[in-house]
């Protein structure tokens, strides 16, 4: 193996920024994307102008069923400074929620609660505007609830008295158990889903995509030297042509993961992001196996870069279909973003190889 | 001593090496002729155990082809007839690279001397910015770095100047006689085989090498 270190440093000092650019581009990309993500999603956010005039608790309410909303940024303010900046568009709407709010709601007195603003450039107010009314007619729809079990209680002389905070508790209980809006269904023998798996783009996702690209690309060193007239000599090596490739590879295979094991600290203890450490070494393993056949199979170099570059577009534009069957089946990365170790293409992979290997020692012992 | 018995190549239908027979002492230099097509490089490769014969025996120092494989590759020295060395390595970075996984270690310095006494003094230069002459030496460098007792060229001074072929042709003489390495050596330039070589194998039917040859 000291041989193969060796030899192979001689080819990499003569090309060090193409490998440590490869080598560290799924870790930099993934970190420079999603910083780009996530200065992309703060912008989406459309502000908003908020004036709260009185302090209840439906109030409260209110203004934090607003903050929780995925697309809009809340900002609290007064009243002359928030209208001054809708006039300059720094806000996108206002709404003012009125002094008596919660005594409007309890009472079933829904007039004049809010008042909003708008101008001509205001996009997000009718979704706004939809927002507040539905959590409205939430609030107002307990307190009415309270009212008909109280007068019900009354005319049948029901026994037990139900308090409003009960009837609210109770409200809130059953819409957080029943799902009444959101229901899923999904065959007997298969697992349920939970909501947030799969869909996000996190930062692993970009890692992975990276990882097989770079995977790929880095394996060029076999393409470039099956094709020198240099493996004539190894007939008369201490290695045959073919140990010394799989040397290479494993050597590969190493570094590879050291880079990987960087990765997984700056990711877990940066970004909170967690993987097994087994999924990443079996996602490394099928990676270097993966594209050591790849480039095995090729043996123009443009080729293989063009069939590398699609090979890795084809897995990002699958990555959000994938959770139908057969593309999750065949996708080389699902089971790695679903924190599960590769098998399948590890397999594969490794099989091609293997037979590769015991077909090449075959024919050199016969020789 | 390697001694070659009855040796037969087919390829398919065709015959190429048939029924051949002849030996090479130590310290002996052997010439190969013949045109093109006649079998030298098929009759280099079985010799370089790259190819495998399909009747005949070899043995080299008493080892046999067939049993002793791996043995019979370390007292090999093959020099193709393409260059094969890493064009984007200097001359130290390929005679190291190949050092590494030779079966023996040989000294830095050692691998130097080797390079001189070869007159290839380009030890820091790149190969791909050197002459045709300078890479066919350390074409030559190359395969000897293991210490063969067998050296096989094939055509390995084809395309050169004639100050290269000459040097190249000093060395050899000079290895044959001092490490007693047995060499066989093809060529087209029957010249070139007529100053070197102590002996003769003519391979294939074509008349003008018959008559070429006489001479020896």
């Amino acid at each position: 193996m000291k041989a193969v270190i060796i030899t192979r440093w001689l080819f990499i000092k003569r090309s060090m920024l193409s490998f440590f650019f490869w080598l560290l581009l799924p870790l930099v990309g993934a970190l420079l994307l999603f910083a780009f993500v996530d200065v992309v999603e703060d912008d989406s956010y459309v502000p908003i102008g908020v004036i709260v005039e009185e302090e209840t608790e439906l109030a409260n309410d209110l203004y934090q069923e607003m903050e929780t909303s995925d697309f809009v940024a809340i900002r609290e303010t007064e009243h002359d400074e928030a209208i001054r900046q809708l006039q300059q568009h720094e806000l996108d709407s206002v709404f003012v929620i009125h002094q008596g709010y919660q005594e409007g709601i309890q009472t079933q007195q829904r007039t004049n609660l809010i008042t909003s603003y708008q101008t001509n450039r205001s996009y997000a107010y009718t979704a706004v505007k939809e927002m507040i009314v539905s959590h409205i007619q939430e609030q107002g729809g307990r307190y009415q609830a309270v009212q008909v079990i109280n007068q019900l209680s009354e005319r049948y002389r029901g026994e037990s008295l139900w308090s409003a905070e009960d009837v609210i508790q109770t409200s809130k209980q059953i819409q957080a158990e029943e799902q009444l809006i959101h229901a899923s269904f999904q065959y007997a023998s298969q697992a349920e889903k939970k909501d947030d798996e799969g869909s996000r783009w996190e930062i692993w996702h970009i890692w992975a995509l990276l990882a097989i690209l770079s995977s790929l690309l880095t394996m060029d060193w076999l393409i470039k030297e099956k094709q020198s007239f240099v493996t004539q000599r190894f007939y008369f090596t201490k290695l045959s042509w073919h140990d010394y490739l799989l040397l290479n590879g494993f050597l590969y295979f190493v570094i590879w993961l050291v880079i990987d094991l960087v990765t997984y600290v700056i990711f877990s203890v940066g970004f909170d992001e967690t993987m097994g450490v087994v999924t990443l070494l079996s996602y490394r393993c099928m990676l270097t196996l993966l594209s050591f056949c790849v480039a095995l199979v090729w043996k123009r170099l443009y080729v293989f870069y063009a069939v590398s570059f699609l090979m890795a577009c084809m897995c990002g534009l699958l990555l959000p279909v994938r959770d139908m069957h057969v593309i999750n089946w065949l996708h080389p990365m699902a089971a790695f973003l679903d924190n599960q170790i590769t098998i399948g293409w590890l397999l594969c992979s490794a099989g091609v190889i293997l037979f590769w290997y015991g077909r090449r020692r075959r024919e050199n012992a016969a020789s | 001593m390697l001694q070659v018995e009855h040796l037969t190549k087919h390829f398919g239908q065709t015959n190429i090496i048939d029924q051949l027979s002849f030996s090479i002492e130590p310290g002996e230099i052997v010439g190969l002729v013949g045109e093109n097509g006649a079998g030298k490089s098929t009759l280099l490769q079985l010799l370089a155990t790259i190819s495998k014969p399909t009747s005949g025996s070899i043995a080299l120092h008493g080892l046999s082809y067939q049993n002793d494989l791996k043995k019979v590759r370390k007292q090999i020295g093959f020099v193709p007839q393409d260059i094969a060395v890493w064009d984007t390595f200097t001359v130290e970075e390929n005679m190291i690279f190949f050092e590494k996984l030779a079966w023996n270690h040989r000294s830095k310095e050692e691998l130097h001397n080797l390079c001189q006494d070869m007159n290839l003094f380009q030890w820091k230069q790149r190969v791909s910015t050197l002459s045709g002459g300078m890479k066919r030496k350390l074409n030559l460098a190359i395969s000897l770095i293991h210490q063969p007792n067998l050296l096989l060229l094939d055509e390995p001074t084809v395309g050169i100047d004639l100050k290269s072929r000459i040097e190249i042709g000093q060395y050899l003489r000079r290895r044959a006689k001092e490490e007693q390495t047995m060499i066989l050596y093809t060529s087209h330039d029957l010249d070139e085989i007529q100053r070197l070589c102590d002996r003769v194998l003519l391979i294939g039917n074509d008349p003008f090498y018959r008559d070429s040859v006489k001479f020896f």
